[in-house]
This record gives structure tokens, sequence and C-alpha cells, in this order.
């Protein structure tokens, strides 16, 4: 996992809207609790084999949204997968990198319930996501991640 | 688990007598050869004797023979050292003409020239993925200065036709032919008589990476890419990789030398793979039979439904097979440019595999392999996409 401390934390999300698989409105900012956004390529194993460890964790008032470069077809299937329970946005690689400065895929932001950027990365495993969710020198976002693994 | 490796176009080990060379050379020959003391002046003379030999084999002028960091830079410095020295002389706006097909290192750099204001015509490909000699010289243009064409591609091994182009080209000498010769060498014999500049990869041959080789024909003018000492002409400045020089020497000489062998065991073991893929109802192949294809180069897709590459190769690897596609984990691609060029067809070009082989892989690894990809086929069948990964 490589964790990129933002030297400014509390920087607000993008404001823009997303549509996700099921045509409701993904409104990142409008969002209850803390959230993890999560980028996946089709065109990358690593993020293939991270779906089914996401798939697993247990994220009770955590928003989860999936940003991937598949198609219509690929987000049924991953929808189906994941028991239908998070949106799943498409976006182009060029994209994630616009909006979101994700350059390499899986990456993970981790944001609070105020819309501002905890912690960022690339993420290979579920404990990665976790990890990642829990690196905080306040300590905060640990506590509301803690329920992630047990 | 041990890995089966089948990925020979993006590396090769080194050739254990490669190896020797440059551990020798390493710690033997330390001295920078632009230094005027002893040690200095021998390490020198070692360079210039890899030179000789290397020339002697490519049949060219030592002097044409120019040292770089690897094809990347010899591309680059072809391309844009052919173009920028003909747009100072003249003052004009160049023209160069390519492929859709090319490596990257070709292609991208051409694309930086339009970016730049340079004219470049990216010509199409028919369905074994060959560049047509006469749609070469119906889009030549006053200003044409350069034409750029592979002799073997990198994804799915078709073979262009330089010879022919070099035929084309050879009445035409304010037109300068390039030539990527990375994955050619050593597999397809080639004349570089009417070549004027042809790229060389050390650790494609069996050779270190972090060394490659540019000839340049005493008729071209290039401008530099670097400016700084006068190390290979001053075309290329930047203290000499010795090591890497005298062990590109010997990778290129045993590269010559084994080369009848290493194509008997590449044709056979071709023959085995591609005779039992062809059969696989969910398999496309996109690599064209010899003559028109190397035979270390066998590039397929899978067709049954929407499968990407990634998942592919991360299914093979579950089972101890490493090979690739276009495109590297945890990178932007998507469909192969070079397949969608040939097909045209995003499926396709998205679910490629390319097995790239090697003198050292024994039948019994192809067979593995075959049953490997057997597997996969059978177990992307029954399962959710994102499931392939697991239980395989």
């Amino acid at each position: 996992m490589t964790i990129d401390h933002d030297p400014n934390p509390g920087k607000l999300l993008t404001i823009n809207e997303y549509s996700d698989q099921n045509g409701q409105l993904v409104q990142l900012n409008n969002m209850k609790g803390p959230k993890i956004l999560l980028f996946v390529s089709m065109h990358c194993v690593r993020c293939i084999e991270l779906l089914p460890q996401i798939r697993d964790l247990r994220l009770p008032n955590t928003g989860v949204v999936i940003f991937s470069t598949g198609d219509q077809e690929d987000h049924r299937e991953l929808d189906d997968f994941l028991h239908n329970k998070w949106s799943i946005v498409s976006l182009s690689p060029e994209q994630m990198e616009e909006e979101f400065e994700v350059k390499t895929h899986p990456f993970c932001i981790v944001v609070d319930e105020y819309g501002r950027i905890l912690n960022k990365g690339n993420v290979y495993s579920g404990e990665d996501v976790s990890n990642l969710a829990s690196v905080n020198g306040e300590g905060k976002l640990k506590k509301l991640f803690s329920h992630l693994f047990h | 688990m041990d890995s089966l490796y089948f990925d020979f176009c993006a590396s090769t080990p080194l050739h254990p007598e490669v190896y020797d060379e440059l551990m020798h050379s390493t710690k033997q020959i330390f001295a920078n050869p632009s230094s005027v003391h002893d040690m200095g002046f021998e390490a020198n003379l070692r360079v210039e004797e890899a030179r000789e030999r290397i020339s002697v084999l490519l049949q060219v002028m030592p002097n044409e023979v120019i040292f770089t960091s690897g094809a990347t830079e010899s591309n680059n410095l072809a391309i844009l050292g052919v173009v920028r020295a003909w747009a100072k002389k003249t003052g004009q706006i160049p023209h160069v003409l390519t492929t859709q097909v090319e490596h990257s290192s070709v292609y991208n750099c051409c694309k930086q020239l339009v970016a730049e204001g340079v004219e470049v015509t990216f010509l199409p490909v028919d369905r074994n993925g060959v560049v047509s000699v006469s749609t070469i010289e119906e889009s030549m243009q006053p200003n044409t200065v350069l034409v750029s064409v592979m002799h073997v591609n990198n994804e799915t091994g078709a073979i262009q036709p330089i010879q022919e182009i070099g035929k084309l080209l050879r009445n035409k000498p304010d037109i300068h032919f390039h030539v990527d010769g990375v994955q050619g060498f050593g597999k397809q014999s080639l004349l570089i008589e009417d070549i004027d500049l042809y790229t060389l990869s050390g650790h494609k041959i069996g050779g270190p990476k972090g060394i490659g080789l540019l000839i340049i024909k005493e008729t071209v003018e290039l401008a530099p890419l670097l400016y700084g000492g006068e190390q290979e002409r001053g075309i290329r400045p930047g203290t000499t990789n010795v090591p890497g020089v005298l062990s590109m020497a010997t990778a290129i000489e045993l590269t010559l030398k084994n080369r009848e062998e290493t194509m008997r065991v590449l044709t056979t073991l071709h023959d085995l793979v591609y005779s039992k893929l062809v059969t696989i109802p969910e398999i496309i192949m996109n690599s064209a039979l010899p003559p028109l294809s190397s035979p270390h180069i066998i590039n397929f897709s899978y067709i049954g439904k929407g499968i990407t590459s990634a998942i592919l190769i991360g299914i093979l690897a579950k089972q101890g097979i490493v090979v690739s596609s276009q495109s590297a984990c945890s990178s932007k691609a998507k469909a192969s440019r070079v397949l969608m060029a040939i097909t045209n067809d995003e499926m396709i070009s998205s679910s490629s595999i390319r097995l790239s082989l090697h003198e050292s892989v024994s039948l019994k690894d192809a067979e593995y392999l075959l049953d490997s990809i057997e597997k996969m086929v059978n177990h992307v069948k029954t399962k959710n996409k994102f499931e392939l990964l697991q239980g395989v």
C-alpha cells in the first residue's frame, strides 16, 4: 500500500455529480457519514483481485462509491457480485485523474462526514483499505472505521 | 509454485556468457572511457573493440554504431533527430510516415511531433497487421523526410515488408528509413543495406537493461537530443555504459551465432501452441501464421464474453503462467491500440493475451501452458467475472 498523506488535510472533494449504475444521482458532498471512494480499472488485475475483499468488508454507516472504468455490462455484473449494496459510477481513467488526481489503480480516497479528504493511496487488499482509513494522526478516522475488521 | 515465463518480448534473461561479461566488466573496467589516463584509455579501447565487433556483425561502419540507453531512446533519437535537423536546415514543416501499430516509443514520439506542428501520417495495416508498400508510396509527400516502420510487431509478431520498403526508398535519398528492429533481431533475417536508421535493445536479446543502440548511416543528418560531451560523436553525449556496451556486443554475437537453432526451437514451440489454440472455439487468433508473423509471438483474444486481458492474465498467473497483453497492471491501459488498428473490434482488443516464446522453453512447459489456457477458458465460462480470480 502507498499512502499519500495529504499535506493539507481537509481538502474538499469535487462538487461534481455523478450517475450510478441505477441512474441514481451520486452527490459526494451530500452523502452522510464517512466515505470510501474506490477507483478501479477493468484492465487492472489487482483491481479485480481486490473487489472480492472489499465486498467482504463490514462497513455500517460508511458510504462506499466505486468508480470504475467498466461499461454497463461490467457494472451490472459487479453490482450483482457486491449484492447491490454500493453505488458504482462509470468514469474514464482520464476523468479519474482530472477530477480526483487518481493516476494508478486500485486507488482509495477516504473522506470524512464533511467531505474533507483525509487519506488517499493505492490499495491492494481489504486490509490496505482498512489501514488507509485508520492511518490518521487525529485517531478520529481510526475510531470511525474501527468496525471494519474484527 | 514456480512460475513459467512466457513474456520474453518484454524482457529476456541474461545469457550466461553475457552475465559473465557484465559481471567481469562491471568489476574490472570501472574507469570512465573518456578519461585521459591509462585506465580510461583501456576502457575506451574495449568500447571501440565492441563497436567494431558489432559493426562487422551488422555489416555497417563502426562510426555508424551509436550506443544509447535502450530502444526508446534510439527510436526517439532517430525520429526527433532527423525531423529537427531537416526542419532547422530547410525552415519547412517536415512530413513523417509511420504506421498505426508501432511501439509506443515510436507512436507517441510521432504524436508529440504532431503536437509540435509536424505532419505525420499513421498508415493503416491489414488484418494480418501488415502495412502495404504501395500505401507508403502513395502517401509520400514532397516534404516527407522519414519513414519509420518496425520490423516485427511487439504485440502480434506481424512482420513488415522492410526489404521492399527499403527498395522503394533506395532511390529517394531525401527520405530516411528508420526501422525499429527490437523484436525482429535474431529471429527474422534482415539486411540493413537499405535502412538508414536501425534500433536495437540489449535486454530483448539476452543482454542487460539500460543499453541499446542506433545505427545511423553516414548519410543521415541528425540533431542530438542531449547536449554535453563528445561521446558517441556528440550525437549521444553522456558517460559511456562500458559494461552495457561490452555485454551488448556479446549478446548480439550470441544471438546471431545461435539464430538457426533458436528459430528451429521457436518454430516447434509455435506450431505446437498455435495449432492447439486455434481449435478452442472461445479463442480468436490475432497473430497470423508464419511467414506473415514471427514464431516467437502468439497473440490471441478470448471472445466468449466481456473479459479483459487483465482478468485472463490474473487467471493464468494463479496457475503459475506469466504472460502479458499490451497493457501493464495499474496503468491506464484500455483496449490495445495495435489490435484496434488491426481488427477495429473493441472486444478483441480488450481481451488479448500475448505469449512470447524463447529457446529455453521446453515442450513440456508449452504443454503446461496449453493446459492452463484450456483451464482458463473453462473457468471463465462458468463464473462471474469478479469471482474469476478466486478458486482457480
